[in-house]
Protein backbone atom coordinates (compact mmCIF):
# COMPACT_ATOMS: atom_id res chain seq x y z
CA UNK A 1 0.00 0.00 0.00
CA UNK A 2 1.28 3.42 -0.92
CA UNK A 3 2.29 5.83 1.79
CA UNK A 4 -0.15 8.77 1.98
CA UNK A 5 2.68 11.25 1.49
CA UNK A 6 3.82 9.38 -1.61
CA UNK A 7 0.33 9.81 -3.05
CA UNK A 8 0.27 13.47 -2.03
CA UNK A 9 3.69 13.98 -3.62
CA UNK A 10 2.59 12.53 -6.93
CA UNK A 11 -0.50 14.73 -7.06
CA UNK A 12 1.79 17.72 -7.39
CA UNK A 13 3.87 16.40 -10.28
CA UNK A 14 3.63 19.27 -12.75
CA UNK A 15 1.49 18.30 -15.72
CA UNK A 16 -1.00 19.75 -18.18
CA UNK A 17 -3.40 16.87 -17.72
CA UNK A 18 -6.96 18.22 -18.01
CA UNK A 19 -8.19 15.78 -15.37
CA UNK A 20 -5.89 17.57 -12.89
CA UNK A 21 -7.53 20.91 -13.61
CA UNK A 22 -8.61 22.71 -10.45
CA UNK A 23 -11.31 25.29 -10.89
CA UNK A 24 -10.59 28.57 -9.19
CA UNK A 25 -12.40 31.88 -9.46
CA UNK A 26 -9.73 33.55 -11.57
CA UNK A 27 -9.05 30.60 -13.88
CA UNK A 28 -12.78 30.10 -14.39
CA UNK A 29 -13.13 33.76 -15.38
CA UNK A 30 -10.22 33.44 -17.83
CA UNK A 31 -11.77 30.31 -19.30
CA UNK A 32 -15.13 32.01 -19.85
CA UNK A 33 -13.41 35.03 -21.40
CA UNK A 34 -11.45 32.80 -23.77
CA UNK A 35 -14.58 30.85 -24.68
CA UNK A 36 -16.49 34.03 -25.50
CA UNK A 37 -13.50 35.41 -27.48
CA UNK A 38 -13.57 32.31 -29.63
CA UNK A 39 -17.20 32.99 -30.47
CA UNK A 40 -16.53 36.62 -31.41
CA UNK A 41 -15.44 37.48 -34.96
CA UNK A 42 -11.92 38.23 -33.81
CA UNK A 43 -8.86 37.28 -35.78
CA UNK A 44 -6.34 36.84 -33.00
CA UNK A 45 -6.56 36.49 -29.26
CA UNK A 46 -3.57 36.89 -26.99
CA UNK A 47 -3.32 34.86 -23.82
CA UNK A 48 -0.39 35.88 -21.72
CA UNK A 49 1.07 35.58 -18.24
CA UNK A 50 4.20 34.52 -16.41
CA UNK A 51 5.34 30.90 -16.79
CA UNK A 52 3.36 28.66 -14.46
CA UNK A 53 0.17 30.72 -14.33
CA UNK A 54 -1.88 27.99 -16.06
CA UNK A 55 -1.86 29.04 -19.74
CA UNK A 56 -1.13 25.60 -21.16
CA UNK A 57 -3.69 23.80 -19.03
CA UNK A 58 -6.28 26.41 -19.99
CA UNK A 59 -5.57 25.85 -23.71
CA UNK A 60 -5.71 22.11 -23.14
CA UNK A 61 -9.02 22.39 -21.37
CA UNK A 62 -10.61 24.56 -24.05
CA UNK A 63 -9.40 22.17 -26.77
CA UNK A 64 -10.88 19.27 -24.86
CA UNK A 65 -14.21 21.01 -24.31
CA UNK A 66 -14.67 22.29 -27.86
CA UNK A 67 -13.10 19.53 -29.96
CA UNK A 68 -16.47 17.97 -30.73
CA UNK A 69 -18.16 21.29 -31.50
CA UNK A 70 -15.57 23.22 -33.48
CA UNK A 71 -12.53 22.68 -35.69
CA UNK A 72 -10.00 23.40 -33.00
CA UNK A 73 -6.30 22.44 -33.04
CA UNK A 74 -3.72 22.80 -30.30
CA UNK A 75 -0.02 23.26 -31.16
CA UNK A 76 1.54 22.49 -27.78
CA UNK A 77 5.15 22.73 -28.89
CA UNK A 78 6.35 25.39 -31.29
CA UNK A 79 7.50 24.25 -34.73
CA UNK A 80 11.25 24.50 -35.08
CA UNK A 81 11.09 25.89 -38.63
CA UNK A 82 8.56 27.75 -40.75
CA UNK A 83 8.49 24.76 -43.09
CA UNK A 84 7.40 22.46 -40.28
CA UNK A 85 4.78 24.96 -39.09
CA UNK A 86 3.19 25.31 -42.53
CA UNK A 87 3.25 21.56 -43.05
CA UNK A 88 1.09 21.27 -39.91
CA UNK A 89 -1.23 24.09 -41.04
CA UNK A 90 -1.50 22.58 -44.53
CA UNK A 91 -2.54 19.25 -43.03
CA UNK A 92 -5.22 20.94 -40.91
CA UNK A 93 -6.64 22.96 -43.78
CA UNK A 94 -6.56 20.34 -46.51
CA UNK A 95 -6.68 17.16 -44.38
CA UNK A 96 -3.86 15.88 -46.57
CA UNK A 97 -0.22 15.15 -45.87
CA UNK A 98 2.34 17.19 -47.76
CA UNK A 99 5.31 15.22 -49.14
CA UNK A 100 8.33 15.80 -46.92
CA UNK A 101 10.39 17.20 -49.79
CA UNK A 102 7.69 19.76 -50.72
CA UNK A 103 7.21 23.28 -49.37
CA UNK A 104 3.98 25.20 -48.87
CA UNK A 105 3.34 28.11 -51.22
CA UNK A 106 2.29 30.68 -48.64
CA UNK A 107 0.44 33.02 -51.02
CA UNK A 108 -1.57 30.08 -52.36
CA UNK A 109 -2.33 28.96 -48.81
CA UNK A 110 -3.78 32.39 -47.95
CA UNK A 111 -5.91 32.33 -51.10
CA UNK A 112 -7.05 28.82 -50.20
CA UNK A 113 -8.14 30.06 -46.78
CA UNK A 114 -10.05 32.97 -48.28
CA UNK A 115 -11.87 30.41 -50.37
CA UNK A 116 -13.62 28.78 -47.44
CA UNK A 117 -14.37 31.98 -45.49
CA UNK A 118 -17.85 31.67 -44.01
CA UNK A 119 -17.99 27.94 -44.69
CA UNK A 120 -15.45 26.66 -42.19
CA UNK A 121 -14.03 28.28 -39.08
CA UNK A 122 -10.73 26.91 -37.93
CA UNK A 123 -9.24 27.77 -34.54
CA UNK A 124 -5.55 27.15 -33.94
CA UNK A 125 -4.12 27.47 -30.43
CA UNK A 126 -0.41 28.29 -30.39
CA UNK A 127 1.30 27.59 -27.08
CA UNK A 128 4.75 29.01 -26.27
CA UNK A 129 4.39 31.47 -29.15
CA UNK A 130 7.27 33.60 -27.90
CA UNK A 131 9.44 30.98 -29.64
CA UNK A 132 8.14 31.98 -33.09
CA UNK A 133 10.17 34.58 -34.96
CA UNK A 134 8.75 37.90 -36.15
CA UNK A 135 8.61 36.76 -39.78
CA UNK A 136 6.50 33.74 -38.94
CA UNK A 137 4.25 35.83 -36.68
CA UNK A 138 3.66 38.18 -39.59
CA UNK A 139 2.64 35.24 -41.79
CA UNK A 140 0.32 34.01 -39.03
CA UNK A 141 -1.22 37.47 -39.00
CA UNK A 142 -1.76 37.33 -42.78
CA UNK A 143 -3.43 33.95 -42.43
CA UNK A 144 -5.72 35.30 -39.70
CA UNK A 145 -6.61 38.23 -42.00
CA UNK A 146 -8.28 35.70 -44.27
CA UNK A 147 -10.93 35.45 -41.48
CA UNK A 148 -11.16 31.74 -42.00
CA UNK A 149 -8.49 30.86 -39.44
CA UNK A 150 -8.47 32.28 -35.93
CA UNK A 151 -5.33 32.12 -33.82
CA UNK A 152 -5.19 32.02 -30.02
CA UNK A 153 -1.63 32.94 -29.18
CA UNK A 154 -0.22 32.05 -25.78
CA UNK A 155 2.91 33.89 -24.65
CA UNK A 156 5.13 34.20 -21.61
CA UNK A 157 5.19 37.56 -20.01
CA UNK A 158 8.70 38.40 -18.94
CA UNK A 159 9.86 41.08 -16.53
CA UNK A 160 12.04 43.00 -18.97
CA UNK A 161 9.92 42.73 -22.06
CA UNK A 162 6.33 43.85 -22.37
CA UNK A 163 5.11 41.55 -25.08
CA UNK A 164 1.88 43.34 -25.83
CA UNK A 165 3.98 46.29 -26.91
CA UNK A 166 5.63 44.22 -29.61
CA UNK A 167 4.82 45.63 -33.00
CA UNK A 168 2.96 42.67 -34.46
CA UNK A 169 0.78 42.29 -31.39
CA UNK A 170 0.07 45.96 -30.80
CA UNK A 171 -1.96 46.40 -33.96
CA UNK A 172 -3.30 42.89 -34.55
CA UNK A 173 -4.47 41.45 -31.29
CA UNK A 174 -8.01 42.41 -30.55
CA UNK A 175 -8.56 40.62 -27.32
CA UNK A 176 -6.04 40.21 -24.52
CA UNK A 177 -6.47 37.76 -21.64
CA UNK A 178 -3.92 37.95 -18.87
CA UNK A 179 -3.35 35.16 -16.38
CA UNK A 180 -1.85 36.18 -13.06
CA UNK A 181 -0.31 34.39 -10.11
CA UNK A 182 -2.76 33.27 -7.45
CA UNK A 183 -3.40 35.22 -4.27
CA UNK A 184 -3.14 33.47 -0.91
CA UNK A 185 -6.79 32.46 -0.82
CA UNK A 186 -6.71 31.02 -4.35
CA UNK A 187 -3.48 29.15 -3.70
CA UNK A 188 -4.91 27.66 -0.48
CA UNK A 189 -8.03 26.53 -2.32
CA UNK A 190 -5.86 25.06 -5.09
CA UNK A 191 -3.75 23.01 -2.66
CA UNK A 192 -6.72 21.83 -0.57
CA UNK A 193 -8.83 20.93 -3.60
CA UNK A 194 -5.98 18.95 -5.14
CA UNK A 195 -5.56 16.89 -1.98
CA UNK A 196 -9.30 16.44 -1.37
CA UNK A 197 -9.77 15.30 -4.95
CA UNK A 198 -7.66 12.30 -4.00
CA UNK A 199 -9.36 11.84 -0.60
CA UNK A 200 -6.27 12.95 1.32
CA UNK A 201 -8.32 14.92 3.79
CA UNK A 202 -6.02 14.26 6.77
CA UNK A 203 -3.03 15.56 4.82
CA UNK A 204 -5.12 18.53 3.70
CA UNK A 205 -6.10 19.29 7.29
CA UNK A 206 -2.50 19.13 8.43
CA UNK A 207 -1.74 22.11 6.19
CA UNK A 208 -2.45 25.10 8.40
CA UNK A 209 -2.73 28.79 7.48
CA UNK A 210 0.85 29.40 8.61
CA UNK A 211 2.15 26.76 6.19
CA UNK A 212 0.09 28.12 3.31
CA UNK A 213 1.20 31.70 3.96
CA UNK A 214 4.79 30.52 3.82
CA UNK A 215 4.17 28.51 0.64
CA UNK A 216 2.55 31.56 -0.96
CA UNK A 217 5.44 33.75 0.15
CA UNK A 218 8.06 31.43 -1.34
CA UNK A 219 6.23 30.72 -4.62
CA UNK A 220 4.63 34.15 -5.10
CA UNK A 221 1.38 32.33 -5.93
CA UNK A 222 2.82 30.70 -9.05
CA UNK A 223 1.15 27.32 -9.65
CA UNK A 224 4.21 25.65 -11.17
CA UNK A 225 6.44 26.78 -8.31
CA UNK A 226 3.76 25.75 -5.83
CA UNK A 227 3.62 22.27 -7.38
CA UNK A 228 7.40 21.99 -7.08
CA UNK A 229 7.40 23.10 -3.46
CA UNK A 230 4.48 20.87 -2.47
CA UNK A 231 6.17 17.91 -4.16
CA UNK A 232 9.37 18.48 -2.16
CA UNK A 233 7.44 19.04 1.10
CA UNK A 234 5.69 15.70 0.74
CA UNK A 235 8.92 14.03 -0.34
CA UNK A 236 10.46 15.10 2.98
CA UNK A 237 7.33 13.98 4.88
CA UNK A 238 7.49 10.63 3.11
CA UNK A 239 11.11 10.19 4.24
CA UNK A 240 10.32 11.04 7.87
CA UNK A 241 7.21 8.87 7.84
CA UNK A 242 9.26 5.88 6.79
CA UNK A 243 12.53 6.51 8.62
CA UNK A 244 11.99 8.90 11.52
CA UNK A 245 8.28 9.34 12.39
CA UNK A 246 9.13 11.16 15.66
CA UNK A 247 10.01 14.21 13.62
CA UNK A 248 6.62 14.39 11.98
CA UNK A 249 3.49 15.89 13.51
CA UNK A 250 0.66 14.26 11.59
CA UNK A 251 -1.97 16.78 12.65
CA UNK A 252 0.05 19.85 11.80
CA UNK A 253 2.73 20.14 9.15
CA UNK A 254 5.85 21.50 10.86
CA UNK A 255 7.03 24.84 9.46
CA UNK A 256 10.54 23.38 9.55
CA UNK A 257 9.61 20.97 6.74
CA UNK A 258 8.28 23.80 4.55
CA UNK A 259 11.52 25.70 5.18
CA UNK A 260 13.63 22.63 4.42
CA UNK A 261 11.79 22.21 1.09
CA UNK A 262 12.32 25.91 0.34
CA UNK A 263 16.03 25.49 1.08
CA UNK A 264 16.21 22.49 -1.20
CA UNK A 265 14.62 24.44 -4.07
CA UNK A 266 16.70 27.56 -3.43
CA UNK A 267 13.85 29.91 -2.40
CA UNK A 268 15.88 30.66 0.74
CA UNK A 269 19.55 30.21 1.53
CA UNK A 270 21.29 28.83 4.58
CA UNK B 1 16.58 11.11 -3.66
CA UNK B 2 16.77 13.70 -0.91
CA UNK B 3 19.78 13.95 1.35
CA UNK B 4 17.80 14.68 4.52
CA UNK B 5 20.83 14.87 6.83
CA UNK B 6 22.40 17.57 4.71
CA UNK B 7 19.06 19.36 4.42
CA UNK B 8 18.64 19.30 8.19
CA UNK B 9 22.13 20.70 8.56
CA UNK B 10 21.30 23.47 6.11
CA UNK B 11 18.09 24.22 8.00
CA UNK B 12 20.05 24.52 11.28
CA UNK B 13 22.38 27.03 9.63
CA UNK B 14 19.40 28.90 8.19
CA UNK B 15 17.66 28.96 11.56
CA UNK B 16 20.77 30.26 13.32
CA UNK B 17 21.23 32.91 10.64
CA UNK B 18 17.60 33.96 11.03
CA UNK B 19 17.92 34.24 14.82
CA UNK B 20 21.25 36.05 14.73
CA UNK B 21 19.77 39.59 14.64
CA UNK B 22 17.61 38.68 17.65
CA UNK B 23 20.66 37.52 19.60
CA UNK B 24 22.54 40.70 18.68
CA UNK B 25 19.58 42.90 19.65
CA UNK B 26 19.22 41.03 22.94
CA UNK B 27 22.90 41.32 23.67
CA UNK B 28 22.92 45.04 22.85
CA UNK B 29 19.87 45.58 25.03
CA UNK B 30 21.56 43.79 27.90
CA UNK B 31 24.68 45.87 27.35
CA UNK B 32 22.74 49.14 27.41
CA UNK B 33 20.80 48.23 30.54
CA UNK B 34 23.86 47.01 32.46
CA UNK B 35 25.84 50.07 31.24
CA UNK B 36 23.21 52.47 32.51
CA UNK B 37 23.09 50.65 35.85
CA UNK B 38 26.84 50.87 36.09
CA UNK B 39 26.76 54.64 35.39
CA UNK B 40 24.06 55.17 38.03
CA UNK B 41 26.09 53.23 40.58
CA UNK B 42 29.33 55.03 39.75
CA UNK B 43 27.86 58.51 40.15
CA UNK B 44 26.23 57.61 43.40
CA UNK B 45 27.60 59.60 46.36
CA UNK B 46 26.63 58.03 49.67
CA UNK B 47 27.48 61.16 51.68
CA UNK B 48 25.02 63.33 49.79
CA UNK B 49 22.00 61.16 49.82
CA UNK B 50 19.19 60.99 52.29
CA UNK B 51 17.08 57.98 53.22
CA UNK B 52 14.38 58.73 50.69
CA UNK B 53 16.88 58.65 47.83
CA UNK B 54 18.26 55.34 49.00
CA UNK B 55 14.91 53.70 49.13
CA UNK B 56 14.32 54.93 45.58
CA UNK B 57 17.56 53.31 44.54
CA UNK B 58 16.53 50.10 46.23
CA UNK B 59 13.31 49.90 44.34
CA UNK B 60 15.20 50.38 41.09
CA UNK B 61 17.55 47.57 42.06
CA UNK B 62 14.70 45.24 42.86
CA UNK B 63 13.20 45.79 39.45
CA UNK B 64 16.47 45.06 37.70
CA UNK B 65 17.31 41.98 39.74
CA UNK B 66 17.38 39.64 36.79
CA UNK B 67 19.83 41.77 34.79
CA UNK B 68 22.36 42.83 37.41
CA UNK B 69 24.70 40.08 38.50
CA UNK B 70 27.51 41.90 40.28
CA UNK B 71 27.01 42.30 44.01
CA UNK B 72 27.02 45.89 45.30
CA UNK B 73 29.81 46.40 47.82
CA UNK B 74 29.61 49.39 50.12
CA UNK B 75 33.06 50.61 51.06
CA UNK B 76 32.55 53.23 53.85
CA UNK B 77 31.79 50.68 56.50
CA UNK B 78 32.41 52.93 59.53
CA UNK B 79 30.13 55.70 58.56
CA UNK B 80 27.25 55.87 61.00
CA UNK B 81 24.82 57.36 58.52
CA UNK B 82 25.70 54.72 55.98
CA UNK B 83 25.03 51.98 58.52
CA UNK B 84 21.58 53.40 59.02
CA UNK B 85 20.98 53.28 55.30
CA UNK B 86 22.25 49.75 55.17
CA UNK B 87 20.00 48.77 58.00
CA UNK B 88 17.05 50.01 55.98
CA UNK B 89 18.33 48.19 52.96
CA UNK B 90 18.85 44.91 54.77
CA UNK B 91 15.45 45.19 56.37
CA UNK B 92 14.02 44.86 52.93
CA UNK B 93 16.22 42.09 51.65
CA UNK B 94 17.25 40.10 54.75
CA UNK B 95 14.74 40.65 57.53
CA UNK B 96 16.04 37.84 59.77
CA UNK B 97 19.57 39.29 60.02
CA UNK B 98 18.23 42.65 61.05
CA UNK B 99 16.16 41.19 63.84
CA UNK B 100 19.25 39.84 65.57
CA UNK B 101 21.50 42.90 65.16
CA UNK B 102 21.45 46.31 66.67
CA UNK B 103 20.99 49.14 64.26
CA UNK B 104 24.23 50.80 65.45
CA UNK B 105 26.36 47.64 65.40
CA UNK B 106 28.92 47.63 62.58
CA UNK B 107 28.04 45.04 60.01
CA UNK B 108 30.12 42.15 58.68
CA UNK B 109 31.36 42.11 55.13
CA UNK B 110 28.73 39.54 54.22
CA UNK B 111 26.00 41.85 55.39
CA UNK B 112 27.13 44.47 52.95
CA UNK B 113 26.04 42.42 50.00
CA UNK B 114 22.65 42.47 48.48
CA UNK B 115 21.91 38.90 47.64
CA UNK B 116 20.95 38.36 44.09
CA UNK B 117 19.24 35.39 42.61
CA UNK B 118 21.47 34.44 39.73
CA UNK B 119 20.16 30.95 39.23
CA UNK B 120 19.69 29.90 35.64
CA UNK B 121 16.34 30.71 34.06
CA UNK B 122 14.07 27.75 33.50
CA UNK B 123 13.83 26.88 29.84
CA UNK B 124 10.62 25.34 28.72
CA UNK B 125 11.60 22.72 26.18
CA UNK B 126 8.99 22.19 23.51
CA UNK B 127 8.01 18.60 23.20
CA UNK B 128 7.22 17.20 19.84
CA UNK B 129 3.87 15.57 20.22
CA UNK B 130 2.89 12.89 17.79
CA UNK B 131 -0.83 12.74 17.68
CA UNK B 132 -2.42 10.66 15.06
CA UNK B 133 -5.57 12.42 13.97
CA UNK B 134 -8.62 10.30 14.36
CA UNK B 135 -11.09 10.32 11.52
CA UNK B 136 -13.66 12.05 13.74
CA UNK B 137 -11.31 14.93 14.43
CA UNK B 138 -10.50 15.24 10.77
CA UNK B 139 -14.21 15.27 9.90
CA UNK B 140 -14.80 17.98 12.45
CA UNK B 141 -12.03 20.03 10.85
CA UNK B 142 -13.65 19.60 7.44
CA UNK B 143 -17.02 20.58 8.96
CA UNK B 144 -15.49 23.69 10.48
CA UNK B 145 -13.90 24.56 7.16
CA UNK B 146 -17.19 24.06 5.37
CA UNK B 147 -18.93 26.49 7.71
CA UNK B 148 -16.25 29.00 6.86
CA UNK B 149 -15.94 28.45 3.09
CA UNK B 150 -19.20 26.74 2.03
CA UNK B 151 -17.21 24.60 -0.36
CA UNK B 152 -19.41 21.96 -1.95
CA UNK B 153 -16.48 19.52 -2.21
CA UNK B 154 -16.32 19.45 1.60
CA UNK B 155 -20.04 18.88 2.19
CA UNK B 156 -20.35 16.12 -0.42
CA UNK B 157 -17.22 14.52 0.98
CA UNK B 158 -18.72 14.54 4.50
CA UNK B 159 -22.05 13.15 3.26
CA UNK B 160 -20.19 10.32 1.53
CA UNK B 161 -17.93 9.54 4.46
CA UNK B 162 -20.76 9.54 7.03
CA UNK B 163 -22.77 7.25 4.80
CA UNK B 164 -19.84 4.86 4.53
CA UNK B 165 -19.45 4.95 8.31
CA UNK B 166 -23.17 4.15 8.65
CA UNK B 167 -23.94 7.46 10.35
CA UNK B 168 -27.04 7.97 8.21
CA UNK B 169 -28.47 10.96 10.07
CA UNK B 170 -25.30 12.92 9.49
CA UNK B 171 -25.12 11.70 5.90
CA UNK B 172 -28.64 13.12 5.40
CA UNK B 173 -27.65 16.39 7.03
CA UNK B 174 -24.59 16.84 4.81
CA UNK B 175 -26.36 15.81 1.63
CA UNK B 176 -28.97 18.46 2.47
CA UNK B 177 -26.23 21.05 3.01
CA UNK B 178 -24.87 20.17 -0.43
CA UNK B 179 -28.33 20.36 -1.92
CA UNK B 180 -28.90 23.79 -0.42
CA UNK B 181 -25.84 25.06 -2.26
CA UNK B 182 -26.43 23.28 -5.54
CA UNK B 183 -29.58 21.30 -6.38
CA UNK B 184 -27.93 19.64 -9.36
CA UNK B 185 -25.40 17.51 -7.50
CA UNK B 186 -26.71 14.03 -8.18
CA UNK B 187 -24.57 12.41 -5.52
CA UNK B 188 -26.30 14.40 -2.76
CA UNK B 189 -29.76 13.22 -3.90
CA UNK B 190 -28.60 9.60 -4.03
CA UNK B 191 -26.91 9.65 -0.61
CA UNK B 192 -30.02 11.32 0.85
CA UNK B 193 -32.30 8.61 -0.56
CA UNK B 194 -30.02 5.72 0.41
CA UNK B 195 -29.66 7.06 3.97
CA UNK B 196 -33.44 7.47 4.27
CA UNK B 197 -33.88 3.83 3.24
CA UNK B 198 -31.31 2.73 5.81
CA UNK B 199 -33.24 4.62 8.49
CA UNK B 200 -36.45 2.86 7.45
CA UNK B 201 -38.05 5.83 5.65
CA UNK B 202 -38.47 4.03 2.35
CA UNK B 203 -41.50 6.04 1.18
CA UNK B 204 -39.72 9.32 1.71
CA UNK B 205 -36.70 8.04 -0.25
CA UNK B 206 -38.99 7.03 -3.15
CA UNK B 207 -40.75 10.40 -3.11
CA UNK B 208 -37.41 12.30 -3.20
CA UNK B 209 -36.00 10.13 -5.96
CA UNK B 210 -39.12 10.55 -8.08
CA UNK B 211 -38.86 14.30 -7.68
CA UNK B 212 -35.23 14.22 -8.75
CA UNK B 213 -35.92 11.93 -11.74
CA UNK B 214 -38.65 14.30 -12.88
CA UNK B 215 -36.14 17.10 -12.71
CA UNK B 216 -33.09 15.40 -14.24
CA UNK B 217 -34.15 12.05 -15.74
CA UNK B 218 -31.01 10.64 -14.14
CA UNK B 219 -30.12 7.06 -15.00
CA UNK B 220 -28.46 6.45 -11.62
CA UNK B 221 -31.52 7.77 -9.77
CA UNK B 222 -33.85 5.55 -11.81
CA UNK B 223 -31.63 2.57 -11.10
CA UNK B 224 -31.64 3.30 -7.37
CA UNK B 225 -35.42 3.84 -7.33
CA UNK B 226 -35.96 0.48 -9.03
CA UNK B 227 -33.70 -1.18 -6.51
CA UNK B 228 -35.53 0.40 -3.55
CA UNK B 229 -38.96 -0.54 -4.90
CA UNK B 230 -37.90 -4.14 -5.61
CA UNK B 231 -36.37 -4.60 -2.17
Amino acid sequence: MKNRFEIAKNIFVDSVDVSDYIELGASQAAYRKLESSIDKPLKMVLLFGKPGTGKSILLNRITNELKHKKEIYYFDTPATTQKEFFHKVFKILTKKELPSNAEVNFAALVEFCKGFRGKREIIILLDEAQMYDADLMEKIRLLSDSRAVKFIVSLHKTEDEDLIAKEHFQSRIWEVIELKNANLEELSTYVHKKLLKHNLFEVSNALKDKNLKLIHKYTDGNFRECNKLMYTIFEICEYYDMNDPNKLNYSKLPVKIVEMAALKLGYINA
Amino acid sequence: MLDIKELEQQWKQYNNKRKRPLYIMGFLGLLIVSGSIFVVNKNFDFNKINIDNFSNLLSVKNEQKSIETKPVIVKSKNDYLLNNYLKDMILLTKPKTVESTNSLTPLDDEDLYIEKDISKPVINKKKISIIKVSNNNAYRDVERRFRRTHNINDSIFLANMYYKRKNYKKAIYWSMQTNKLDKNIEESWLIFAKSKVKLGHKNEAIRVLKAYIKRSNSYEARKLLKKIINN
